[in-house]
Formats: structure tokens, sequence, C-alpha cells
């Protein structure tokens, strides 16, 4: 290759690179200062080391903090007594034991609840023995978290409040209709009205349904909490591309009981179903044919509210279902990075000065042909922080650590053929043929490290949950493009040393000199 | 280091390893029935007494304003964790989260102290109240779904080995991978460090590792089984020379890593201005601990005792073979 052609493509994947590596580190305003451009860097999504957590606390009805206590007249204070730093109403919860016992009930449910949500950390506590406290990753970006995004912002917190909200809902699982043609009838051929007895319904003439007179609506229950247990087998969602789907498995009885539902809902006049989990509308099915198969699944408007719908459903017909009624969630307050204020931007500091010292070290050992090599490297690290970036991986330490694994994957796979290059100049070879010789002989070396690693990457990817598999996903993207960039290494090597004189000294080795007979 | 053969020190290295398996194991047996619980688990799973103190703008116009005062108050108590959240705009809450063994009566005397000098103005708005909390263990599906998925790692790495390999590779390369991850496991029941929700994936850091380093290994022992200059060799010996020729690449790697967990744990500490921020980076440094004596030390070692092994029994078995194909031998003889 000429020196020209070598120059052109150096200056071109240069200009690239530069370009690619600006806008991955670099935010500044646009606009006249009106907005402003993030870096993909600062856009990547953050664990609660990083950008905090969002909690809330849930207190049974009946249950009430020291704050409010506080603010009763004393004749009402003497209605409440107190447990831990909370006050209990005697009347409402004659028994503080029991309490305590159905409360730490539900926060074992809300807690397998909450681990189906796939977070890299959370936790539910119980505190003072009667009430429940709920910490999950707000899942901010660095712009958001440093308020230069509120968009991403608001919409983090928004995902973050919707789970907390969802997954709390108290109560079983009913099917509701407002619609009386829809409605099931008794024995004596009346139709079966809401039945508020039932935990968790009793503000359901409340709910706004149909319309804003839901209040003098009548209601007819289509299948209350025990019957809705027996009606489904599971309730699961899946999210293809942008298409969300909940899946309610039914029991042999619960195909027959929907089929038969179906059947005048379809000739109904709203034609609609409501899935209730106690309060909390989840689910709405408009219902335009006869559902008679064993499963039925039903488009959800994006992945969270499908997995977050199901989640809380399935729990409810699994035994899950919360026994307390709680008071409504008036607050989700919002914490500063678990890890410290300044943990992101001293974390990217830290991971640029470990690319600093591998570039120097790659260097100082092979000369140019290291400063090549430290190229392609840095290549390698903005290859992984665009695809933490674009695939919304929530990086953790964890993730960070298993990026740093895969950039020394990329440097072992170098150095392998670098000193199989360097045993062939010692037996007297040229370079050239060197590094032809030494890519063969160690091209099933390096070919089975990466196919070994991209299987172990798919299966924790695929397997795993929450960090595993965030550390599973960025593993197959650093795999293969370590893969890549090995051969890559290998094109740009011949294309800088192609203009270069002395190849020996342009890859830092020794010639070797025999001397004549 | 080059002159050190590892194939001849298996039985220190096996009754090293074992030994540092069964002390852990021990260690964290006991603690699990005396202490609390097989790993010291960090703040995220411990049980814990808080304080939980809610501030309004009205009178402090953000945390900083507030926090020294309780820093002062609460100095005397370790607490493990502090969190401060805010609405940003009434005000917001500071928690102070103090291990569950700590005397709730003085805390209880602190506090109230600490109240009277918050509501300098009677207002009644800001206040600091005790709480206990006992964290619902979790994680568990997290351990479960990982467990799985490494597992199914290590059986396709030994089916893949075999493919690739040998049997011997491959029981070799099982072997690395569970003994690692033992030794991490068990520096981390020993050492008493606190757990994070990161334990996990570092586990799956270890065995991504010693797949990585186990590779390198087995290729170049093949290679140089194949090699004309060592046909003539003892197989232990190959094995020992093919260790030594690894094990540059496999000490600077594992080196380069150790020193980038250590550039970011003083990152870390710094950010956090707590010595305690440190321990998911010793827990790091122990998976690469781990990592660096099964590369180095036991997975040649292992690897060339149960290669010598096959080999033996593979000659027995043709010995044994031999008297029954007389005819051939002598054909052979000819």
């Amino acid at each position: 290759m000429s020196k020209a052609k070598s120059v052109v493509i150096t200056v071109i994947l240069a200009l690239a690179v530069a370009v690619a590596a600006f806008f991955a580190a670099v935010s500044f305003p646009v606009a006249n200062n009106v907005k402003r451009l993030n870096s993909i860097a600062s856009n990547i999504h953050l664990g609660a080391d990083y950008s905090g957590y969002a909690y809330t606390t849930i207190y049974p009805e009946g249950v009430m903090t020291a704050k409010e206590y506080a603010l009763l007249e004393a004749d009402e204070q003497s209605e409440y007594a107190p447990v831990g730093s909370l006050y209990v109403n005697k009347e409402k919860h004659p028994d503080a034991e029991a309490l305590k016992k159905s409360v730490a009930a539900d926060a074992d449910s809300l807690n397998k609840r909450f681990g189906q949500k796939g977070y890299s950390s959370y936790s539910v506590a119980v505190e003072d023995g009667v009430s429940v406290k709920i910490s999950v990753p707000t899942n901010y970006t660095y712009a958001a978290y440093k308020g230069h995004d509120e968009v991403s912002k608001s919409g983090s917190l928004s995902i973050a409040t919707a789970a907390i909200s969802s997954i709390t809902a108290f109560g079983d699982l009913t099917l509701r209709t407002t619609d009386a043609s829809i409605s099931l009838t008794d024995a004596s051929g009346n139709s079966i009205t809401y039945d508020s007895t039932k935990k968790g319904n009793d503000e359901w003439v409340d709910v706004a349904l149909v319309s804003g007179d839901s209040g003098t609506q009548k209601t007819y229950s289509l299948a209350n909490g025990d019957d809705a247990a027996e009606y489904f087998k599971s309730i699961t969602s899946r999210t293809v591309g942008n298409t969300s789907l909940i899946t309610f498995n039914f029991t042999k009885e619960g195909a027959e009981k929907f089929k038969e539902l179906t059947t005048r809902a379809v000739s109904s006049s709203s034609q609609t179903i409501h899935f209730f989990v106690g309060d909390r509308q989840l689910v709405e099915f408009k219902c335009t044919s006869v559902v008679g198969d064993k499963s039925l699944s039903l488009q959800s408007s994006d992945a969270n509210t499908a997995q977050n719908a199901a989640i809380t459903m399935n729990s409810a017909v699994n035994g899950g279902a919360l026994g307390e009624n709680y008071r409504d969630i008036t607050n989700i307050s919002v914490s500063t990075a678990a890890g410290g204020e300044l943990a992101a931007l001293l974390t990217f500091i830290a991971c640029i000065l470990v690319l600093v010292g591998l570039i120097a070290l790659l260097v100082i050992k092979y000369k140019k042909l290291g400063a090549v090599t430290s190229f392609i490297a840095f290549i390698f690290a903005l290859v992984e922080l665009y695809a933490l970036f674009l695939l919304e991986i929530q990086v953790t330490f964890a993730v960070i650590a298993v990026c740093m694994v895969l950039l020394a994957l990329f440097a072992i796979s170098n150095a392998i053929v670098f000193a199989e290059v360097k045993r062939l100049t010692q037996s007297g070879r040229t370079v050239q043929a060197s590094v032809k010789e030494a890519y063969k002989n160690v091209l099933m070396t390096v070919t089975d490290m990466h196919i070994v690693l991209v299987i172990v990457a798919i299966l924790l990817a695929t397997v795993g949950v929450g960090e595993v598999a965030a550390c599973g996903l960025i593993s197959v993207i650093g795999v293969v493009a370590s893969y890549v960039l090995y051969w890559f290494t290998r094109f740009y090597w011949y294309v800088t040393s192609s203009p270069e004189r002395d190849k020996f000294k342009f890859a830092g080795l020794k010639r070797v000199v025999y001397e004549d007979d | 280091m080059t002159k050190f053969k590892v194939c001849a020190k298996i039985h220190l290295f096996i009754i090293i390893s074992s030994l540092f398996i069964a002390i852990g194991m021990a260690v964290g047996t006991i603690c699990h029935f005396c202490a609390n619980g097989f790993f010291n688990y960090g703040g995220e799973f411990k049980s814990y007494n808080s304080v939980n103190i809610v501030y309004y703008t009205s009178e402090y116009k953000d945390e900083e304003a507030i926090k020294p005062i309780c820093d002062e108050a609460l100095s005397g108590f370790n607490a493990f964790e502090v969190s401060c959240y805010s609405d940003g705009k009434l005000g917001g809450e500071i928690i102070y989260k103090f291990s569950a063994g700590t005397n709730v009566e003085k805390l209880q005397a602190a506090v109230d102290e600490l109240n009277v000098k918050l509501d300098k103005n009677n207002s009644g708005l800001n206040r600091a109240d005790v709480h206990s909390g006992v964290i619902k263990e979790g994680g568990s599906r997290a351990v479960t779904f990982a467990s799985i998925a490494l597992a199914s790692a290590a059986a396709f790495q030994f089916l893949y080995f075999i493919f690739r390999y040998k049997l011997r590779a491959a029981l070799s390369a099982l072997l690395a991978c569970v003994h690692n991850l033992g030794v991490f496991v068990a520096l981390a029941a020993i050492t008493r460090i606190p757990l994070g929700a990161e334990t996990i994936a570092f586990g799956a850091a270890v065995v991504v590792l010693t797949m990585i380093l186990t590779c390198v290994l087995f290729d170049r022992t093949r290679k140089n089984f194949a090699n004309e200059k060592y046909q003539k060799s003892e197989r232990v010996d190959v094995v020992d020379t093919s260790a030594c020729e690894v094990r540059t690449v496999s000490v600077i790697a594992i080196c380069a890593l150790a020193i980038a967990v250590v550039v970011f744990g003083v990152f870390a500490a710094i950010a956090q201005m707590w010595v305690g921020a440190l321990a998911p980076f010793a827990l790091a440094l122990f998976g690469l601990i781990a990592c660096f004596y099964g590369a180095v030390f036991f997975t040649p070692a292992v690897h060339g005792a149960i290669d010598g092994l096959c080999e033996s029994v593979k000659r027995s078995v043709k010995s044994k073979a031999k008297p029954a194909k007389p005819a051939k031998s002598a054909k052979e003889n000819v």
C-alpha cells in the first residue's frame, strides 16, 4: 500500500473516530443556549449508585406517622396507640401483632413482585412493623440527574412511580363491567352485582370506569377474587419490538367461563371487561370476538405498563394478593446518588484513566504498533459506550467491571498475536511473513475464546435477570466488537506499516542478525 | 518464575485450595448460625435502625443547611448509609441508617435533642423520628437465574472443549471454573466484606475471565503437544512449558484489571468520602486474586495431573489389550 493511501485511510478513520468521540463525551448548548445537546455518555441510564433511588412508604389504613399524629386533636389522639414511631388506630386494628404479621406477609409478596422487575437493586423493608418502605433505582441518565434533561428525568421518574403505584396494588384480582348485558346471572336470573364485602373493593363505586358519573353507575362482578384465582393459571408479559403483550393463561374452568363472558360481551353495547386488582384498574379489554382459547393476549401501551400489570395480576391469582388495605401513595421521594454526588463523573474519569493506562502500556511495549492498537482499543471503548446508550443498559459498577474485562479480552487477543509475531521474527522471518503466519497460528485460539464467551454472554443475557442480564447484554456486544476489531487491527497494522521502511522498528521488535559462516 | 514447575506441585495446590475453600465454608456456616449470615450482607440487605429527618425549605433552604446539624447530633452512632431525598420544592428528607444492634434508647435520646435544635421556630414542621426496618431478603431470584445461566455456560464450555480440545481439557476447564468461583466465595465469606447486589455479576465476571484464561492455556498446550520440538518430552513437562509461555499474558491481564479496580475504588472513595465505599472494589479484587491463583497455579497443575492420569489409563488399557492381538504385534515386528 502506498503512503498516500495509508495517509488517506488514516485521516478518514481518525476524523470519524474524533467526531464519534466528540459526540460521545461533549455536551454543549445549541440554539442560542435555549437547548442543550447532551453527550452520549451523559444520556446513558445509571444505576442507583450513580443516580439514586425513588422511594415511598406505604401505610395500612388506620396507621399514621408521628407528624400526622401531632396534628390531631387530643381526643382523636386517644384513639391511636404507638407502634415504633408510628400510630395505629385501636378501633381499626385492635390487635397490633396481627397487623404486624399481615404487613410482614404483604411485604414478602411485594418483595417477590419487585424481584420480577429485574431491577439492578431494589429493597422492600418493613418499618416499625406496620409500614412498608419500597426503594427502586430512578434509572436517570447523568444529564437527567444533573437537571440538564428534564424530559428524560420526568420520563424516568414516571416509570419508577408507575411501577411502585401499580405493583403495590392491594386486594384480589376482579373482573368487572358496568354493562348489564355482559353481567352474569344467578340461579334466579338476576345480574350478579359487585360484592362490596370483598377485601379491597370498598371504594369500587367511586372509581371512574366508563363515564364521569360512575358513582351512580351500577357495576357487575364477572369474577371476584376467589373465582379469578381459579380461572387463571398465570399472567405474563412479553415485549417484541414495539409490541407489548399481556398474556392470560386460563385453567380449564377459566377458559369455559371466559368463553361464556366474551360471548355475552361481543353482543353487548360496551363490549368492555375491566381487570382490577383491588381498586386499581390494570387492564381494559374490548371484546370484539369470542375467546375460546386456553390463553388470551392483550396489547399494552408499553413494556413497563404490561410488565407491571402482569406481575401484579399474576401475584394476585397465585396467592400473593396483599391482605391489608393501604392508604394512597401521596409522595414518592428521590434520593441523591447512593455512591455520592460526584460518583458518576468520577467513574467516567476513572474509565478514561484506565483507557489512558492501557494506551500507555501498549505504546511502551509495542511502540508504533502499540499506538495503532491503542487507537483500535479507543474505538472498542467507543463501541461499548454507544452500545450502552443504544441498548439502554443501566450502568452499575458491575457493568463497568464487565466492560473492563471485555477490554482485557481485546487486549489479550492482540497480545497473543503480538507475542507470536515476536517469536516468529526471532526465528529469522521478516515482519510481514511473521504477521501473516502469526495470525494464522493463533486464529483458532482467538476464535475459540470468542465463541465460548459469546455463548456465555448470550446465556447470561437471556437467562439472567437484572444486573446479570445487563452484564450479559453488554458482553455480547463487547465480544463481537472485540473479534471484529481484532481483525481490524490486523488490517490497520497493514495500512499503517506499509509505508514504513523499518517494520521491525515500527512493531518494537529486534531484528535477528545471523552471522555468516 | 519461568522455571517453576507447577505440575509437580499439584498436591500442594490441591491442599491449599481445599483448605482455603473449607475454611471459607466453615467460617460462612458458623456465621450463618452465630452471626449475620453465611456472608456479611451489605446495607442493602441488612435490617437497620434509621433516623428519618423531614425538613421544609421554609426554614432550611436545602439539605446543606440542615445536614451539618444532623451529622453532629448523630455522629456517635456510625451510620452505614446516609441518603438525601428531596421533592425539589417544599423540602426533603434525610435518612441515616444504623446497624440493627444500635442502642435504640440512646439513639432516641439523641433524636429528641436533635428535634429541639431543628424545631427552632416551634413550627413542628422539621422533625426527626427513629424507625426500625427489616429488609426483606431480595435477590434470590437473581441468584437462582444467574446460577442457572452460569451452570449452563460452564456446561457449554465443557462440551465445546470436548469438541475442540479433549475430554481432559474440558474437565480441567470445568474444575478451573468451579475452583475459582469457590475461592472467590471463600474469600468473601472469610473476610466478611459487606456484599451488595453487584456480587452476582462479579461471580459471573470471575467465570468469564477464567474461561478466557483457560482458552489461552489449553490452546497453547495443544499447539505444543503437536510441536515436533516437544515430541520426546514428557506430557507434564509440555503442560508446564505451556503454562510458562502464557503466564506473562495472564499476569499482565489480571494485574492491569487489578490496577483498573484500584483506580475505580480510589475515585469511589473520594466520591463518597467514606472508606466503606471500597467494599465492592475489594470484592472485585478478590475475584481477580481467585482468577490469578487459578490461572497461574491451579489450572495448569490440575490439567497436567488429569492429562497424566488419562495417559496412564490409556497406556494400561493398551498394554492389557496387547496380548489379545498377538497376530498384529507380530506383523508389526516383521
